[in-house]
């Protein structure tokens, strides 16, 4: 290159290209002696989270009510695991939570009751009375078919039946004494007159004497009045019989469960609220045990058969919850579809003839329920989406305890008879995952997150990308590779790892901290390892997986660079056009992000002072980028001609867009199609331009600045590099480089140029070849200079608008 | 061979106003296992109509209570509605017999009723209705006097049985006592034990007990219960502590108030068949 380079001028330092050196960060592992990561100590858990790890463990610690956690961070962070490890050695000093059974409520089985015993200990209450129960089917029958129940049943009968007889007997016998005969009637009795022990024939009877007819009528009437008063006797004795053998059944009934009963109560005599139940079971047995031995008789119908189970059902127990004695410590639940019923519990029905029914056993746990004493892990997304959980989750975290709710009742979907089971104290610690946008959306929109999820932890991102932390992330890798069991890496694919998770952050002080995405790499990189039949991952192979992921992914990326290679979307990549230059722009789709170049071109003549930005007028343009363009007024009107009205009129147009626009960008190439054709000086096209612009004419920051690099140099590499060709970025942005080798490669052998800006003067002196031009202390631009080029036109426009102006005032007046 | 040991063919379910479930599933069983055709015989007596012929006739009506006259066409039609009752029932029994089954109604006296139909391949079954009331009623007493007065065997069916598992138990007088051949037919189609109650001196007898139980491979226990004579009271001693699920006797030298009052203490049923070479009706005391 000449001494002086093109654009400079006294006073005006041309930008050089950047060195290779600030392309790209390699890795530095020289602190670090290992052959593979198998050599490496692995570490798990929280790395570069300092102030999530902060944040859980404040949140885990303090126990009080709404001191949940939000944990908030990258998709692909693996939060969940993080903090299940910092949550595991927690949950070990945490004491054992209890264990909790739904029993039945003899007083009103709609209203199941919850039983809390010591944790571990469920299960043998369970299978305690599972035994009871079992025993009692054998005992009970046993009892009631001894002979001294018979007998005694038989006598209570018979007494029964022998004082019926009698009366009916007695009655039968004064009415063959009077030659009259009782009938059994469809609906009832009648006595008839007999003769010869068979019921007088009518034409016989109308034969009979008046006087005889009366006297057997009479007769029959007297011993109606018997008989209605033994039929109205009936249901008394019947009453009598039915206390008797209620008495006789239950006493032989505490006779068969009592020492059954006291021995399961033996078991539990240290939790009174047991025994206090058996005790309940017993009272119930002996009251109704009629129904589990005598059913059938007495002709009562089987309405019990309508429920959901058999009778000895009600005397189980559901266990809904109940720890592992063995294992110590509080439990760590993540529910992963956080459905109503699976977040708070359900009431399961059974068809019953057609009919839904339901009891306390039908009762089932939900992930609360498990989770109660200790954590439970959920993902907020899927707790939104789910119908009912978010209101239902709050609603439980507000009550403190667990209130089993059936949704569908209450929405009229079923109005079949349900239970309203005791709720169950609830101490959990609610640990809700999900990404930014949603913890602050949630924050915007419902006030009550504040309320129940007081702690916020924020994982990062990225970490600085020091030589230890380097060292640490190496470390991952082994950690990852060890629990994938993937082959281990060597020295020159953790480095190359490493320099990606450094593009990944988009930073090349920076390293990712998106675990799922350097895993996925391993995983990736590893097959291909494996199909070479290599035992160690190199760094061809995760190059190689690197681009594979690419070309993957990149058909959109080629299809687009393939249209501007074959003139379809037209891009200059040489020469040079007034008004006309290659802006920048990043797709993002499918998670894969690639760079276009895109023309801007820009028409100015005399106006009113307005910058027209296309895009915006036929809503193309996103507000960011109608705001960049906006700026670009307050740029010229700031610096050019500032004794004189604004008289510009310009167009602004981003070439063969056909969708939207967003982000501000490309102000700054925008402001250099401005200003090159108020300058009518044309714009280099071997250069494409990034970078946002403030009004001071300073070049801002952009994103995805390596994707923009290499978006254009692709298209210039395809066309044949020029060694002219390069790209303006913002010197903010030089820190995030971390381009493609071929890229690198290029800038190291002359053939494309990397150009850090910093004001628009510097890109404008870059893109034109003329110096900008500095305003001297009479208030003017170096002549030849851009600045006073703009300055001059804009002058120019000025006073044609001016005389425009005057023609018509003096049109309209007649001079 | 349950039908190799017994002569019966038939079974006739004598059904009237009213019937427990019970006796009539006791009814199908009966006949799956002694293979026998079951008739459901609802009998109507004609004295009910000959009542409703005369003016002041009235019913006393256990549901809602009070007394009404007794209309014929009313009659008529509640007898009617009640035969289509007993038909359902019965045919719904029945839906899991393999043997043939038929059901009929019988208007009429009972008595010419049962003696028209039944012959001596047939088991009446009686069963004593629940209520006291009906069991002094005119028309259960004519069905029993009539079926002890036929050539049929009867059994006699408890309004509530106690026991539907258990030994047989044939009251016999001596070893060829046909009870004992009709209990192990039924003893052998239930897979049960035969019990064999007979007088002192039964000791004889054991070897032909020892012949069946060999031919039919019955578990076959004897008990000697001193003196069998005609007093109830012997034979239920007799029983002791048996946990029976019915019994077998025969009309001589018992009768049918014996085989009551068996029905009424045990509460299982009682087949009461025909000592053989008896001509009908001969040596019943009821009648």
């Amino acid at each position: 290159m000449d001494d002086m380079a093109a654009g400079e001028s006294a006073g005006e330092i041309a930008v050089r290209p950047l060195g290779g050196d600030k392309l790209y960060r390699p890795t530095n592992l020289s602190n670090l002696s290992f052959s593979t990561t198998a050599d490496l100590q692995p570490i798990d858990g929280l790395i570069g989270q300092t102030r999530a790890l902060e944040a859980i463990q404040f949140g885990t610690k303090v126990e009080r009510a709404g001191f949940n956690l939000f944990v908030i961070g990258p998709n692909g962070a693996r939060m969940q695991d993080a903090v299940k490890a910092v949550l595991t050695e927690e949950a070990r000093r945490k004491p054992i939570p209890s264990d909790w059974v739904y029993v039945n409520n003899f007083a009103n089985p709609d209203r199941p009751i919850a039983m809390e015993l010591p944790g571990g200990r469920a299960r043998a209450f369970h299978e305690a009375m599972h035994k009871l129960i079992d025993d009692l089917k054998a005992a009970l029958p046993a009892v009631f078919q001894s002979e001294d129940y018979q007998t005694r049943r038989g006598a209570i009968d018979e007494l029964f039946q022998k004082k019926q007889g009698e009366a009916f007997a007695a009655l039968r016998n004064k009415a063959v004494e009077k030659e009259v005969v009782l009938l059994r009637t469809p609906l009832g009795f009648a006595l008839a007159p007999a003769k010869d022990g068979h019921v007088v024939p009518p034409d016989e009877f109308k034969e009979w004497p008046e006087a005889k007819r009366r006297q057997v009528q009479a007769i029959i009437e007297a011993l109606e009045k018997e008989l209605e008063h033994i039929i109205h006797q009936l249901p008394q004795w019947e009453k009598q019989r039915r206390d008797e053998i209620r008495q006789l059944n239950g006493d032989t009934a505490k006779y068969a469960v009592d020492q059954l009963i006291e021995e399961t109560k033996a078991s539990f005599s240290d939790i009174p609220r047991v025994v206090q139940h058996i005790d309940m079971v017993r009272s119930d047995l002996v009251e109704n045990v009629a129904m589990f031995v005598m059913k059938g008789e007495d002709d009562e119908d089987d309405a019990s058969g309508l429920k959901a189970g058999s009778l000895f059902d009600r005397y189980e127990v559901n266990v809904l919850v109940t720890q592992d004695a063995g294992r110590p410590g509080a439990p760590i639940v993540e529910e992963l579809h956080p459905a109503l019923g699976n977040l708070i519990g359900r009431i399961e029905y059974i068809s019953v003839r057609g009919a839904l029914l339901t009891n306390f056993r039908l009762i089932k746990s939900g992930a609360l329920h498990r989770a109660n004493g200790g954590y439970l892990l959920l993902d907020a997304r899927s707790v939104l989406i789910e119908p009912f959980s978010w209101a239902a989750l709050k609603r439980i975290l507000r009550r403190g305890e667990i209130a089993i709710e059936d949704i569908a009742r209450f929405l009229g979907f079923t109005s079949t008879v349900s239970l309203e089971p005791d709720p169950i104290p609830l101490k959990v610690k609610v640990i809700l995952f999900g990404d930014r946008l949603l913890y602050f959306l949630l924050a915007a929109l419902d006030p009550e997150l504040a309320d129940y999820f007081k702690v916020l932890a924020d994982f990062e991102n990225d970490f600085v990308r020091t030589p230890e932390n380097e060292v640490i992330l190496a470390r991952l890798l082994a950690a990852l590779t060890q629990r994938d069991g993937l082959n281990a890496l060597d020295r020159d694919a953790v480095a190359r790892v490493l320099e990606h998770a450094a593009r990944l952050a988009d930073h090349a002080g920076k390293l990712s901290l998106v675990v799922e995405q350097l895993r996925e790499i391993l995983i990736e990189a590893d097959f291909f390892a494996r199909q070479a039949e290599r035992a160690v991952i190199s760094r061809a192979d995760v190059d190689h997986a690197l681009e594979a992921r690419i070309r993957r992914a990149a058909r959109l990326r080629d299809r687009a660079q393939e249209a501007i290679l074959e003139n379809v979307a037209l891009i200059a990549t040489e020469g040079t056009h007034v008004g006309q230059i290659n802006g920048l722009s990043v797709l993002e789709l499918g998670g894969f992000s690639f760079g276009r170049p895109t023309r801007i071109t820009c028409q100015v003549r005399p106006g009113t002072g307005k910058v027209v930005d296309i895009e915006r007028e036929v809503e193309l343009g996103g507000p960011l980028h109608s705001k960049g363009v906006l700026i670009l007024s307050g740029f010229l009107a700031g610096r050019y001609a500032l004794d004189t009205p604004m008289s510009l009129f310009a167009s602004l147009v981003f070439e063969q867009s056909y969708g939207g626009v967003e982000g501000d960008s490309a102000s700054s190439a925008e402001l250099f199609a401005l200003l090159s054709a108020l300058a009518d000086v044309p714009l280099r096209q071997d250069l494409a331009v990034t970078g946002s612009v403030n009004q001071h004419g300073e070049i801002q920051a952009i994103g995805g600045v390596n994707e923009k690099i290499e978006g254009f140099f692709d298209i210039c590499d395809n066309r044949g590099l020029t060694a002219s060709q390069g790209v303006l970025i913002p010197q903010a942005n030089v820190q995030h480089l971390m381009l493609r080798r071929e890229v690198i490669d290029a800038c190291a052998a002359g053939q494309f140029a990397i150009f850090p800006v910093s004001t628009i003067n510097e890109g404008i002196a870059l893109l034109t070849g003329l110096p900008a031009g500095e305003r001297a202390a009479d208030g003017t631009y170096p002549s030849n200079s851009i600045n006073r080029r703009v300055e001059d036109r804009l002058r120019a426009f000025a006073n044609i608008r001016r005389s425009f102006g005057s023609e018509r005032t003096g049109a309209a007046t007649g001079i | 061979m349950p039908t190799e040991l017994h002569k019966f063919r038939r079974l006739v379910l004598g059904l009237q106003l009213s019937a427990p479930d019970p006796a009539i599933r006791l009814a199908v069983e009966l006949a799956e296992l002694l293979d026998l055709d079951l008739l459901g015989l609802f009998l109507e007596d004609a004295s009910l109509r000959d009542l409703a012929g005369i003016p002041f006739a009235r019913e006393f009506r256990l549901l809602g209570g009070g007394w009404h006259s007794l209309d014929l066409d009313r009659l008529v039609h509640d007898l009617e509605v009640a035969a289509r009752g007993m038909e359902r029932t019965f045919t719904q029994a029945v839906k899991t017999l393999s043997k043939r089954s038929q059901f009929e109604v019988m208007r009429g006296p009972v008595a010419e009723a049962i003696t028209s139909i039944s012959n001596s391949g047939d088991i009446v079954m009686i069963v004593e209705p629940t209520s006291a009331a009906e069991r002094v009623s005119g028309q259960f007493s004519w069905l029993v006097q009539a079926a002890f007065r036929s050539v049929a065997a009867v059994m006699l069916v408890p309004s509530r049985i106690i026991r539907t598992k258990g030994p047989i138990v044939a009251v016999a007088m001596s070893g060829d006592d046909p009870t004992i051949a009709a209990a192990a037919a039924i003893a052998v189609a239930a897979k049960e034990t035969l019990i064999v109650i007979g007088p002192g001196g039964w000791d004889r007898e054991t070897s032909r007990i020892t012949q069946l139980a060999a031919k039919t491979g019955l578990t076959i226990q004897q008990f000697t219960a001193g003196a069998l004579s005609f007093d109830p009271t012997a034979c239920l001693k007799a029983m002791g502590h048996l946990q029976e699920r019915l019994v077998v006797m025969t009309r001589l030298p018992f009768d049918g108030a014996t085989a009551f009052a068996i029905v009424t203490a045990r509460q299982v049923p009682v087949l009461v068949i025909e000592p053989d070479g008896l001509p009908p009706g001969e040596g019943d005391s009821r009648t």
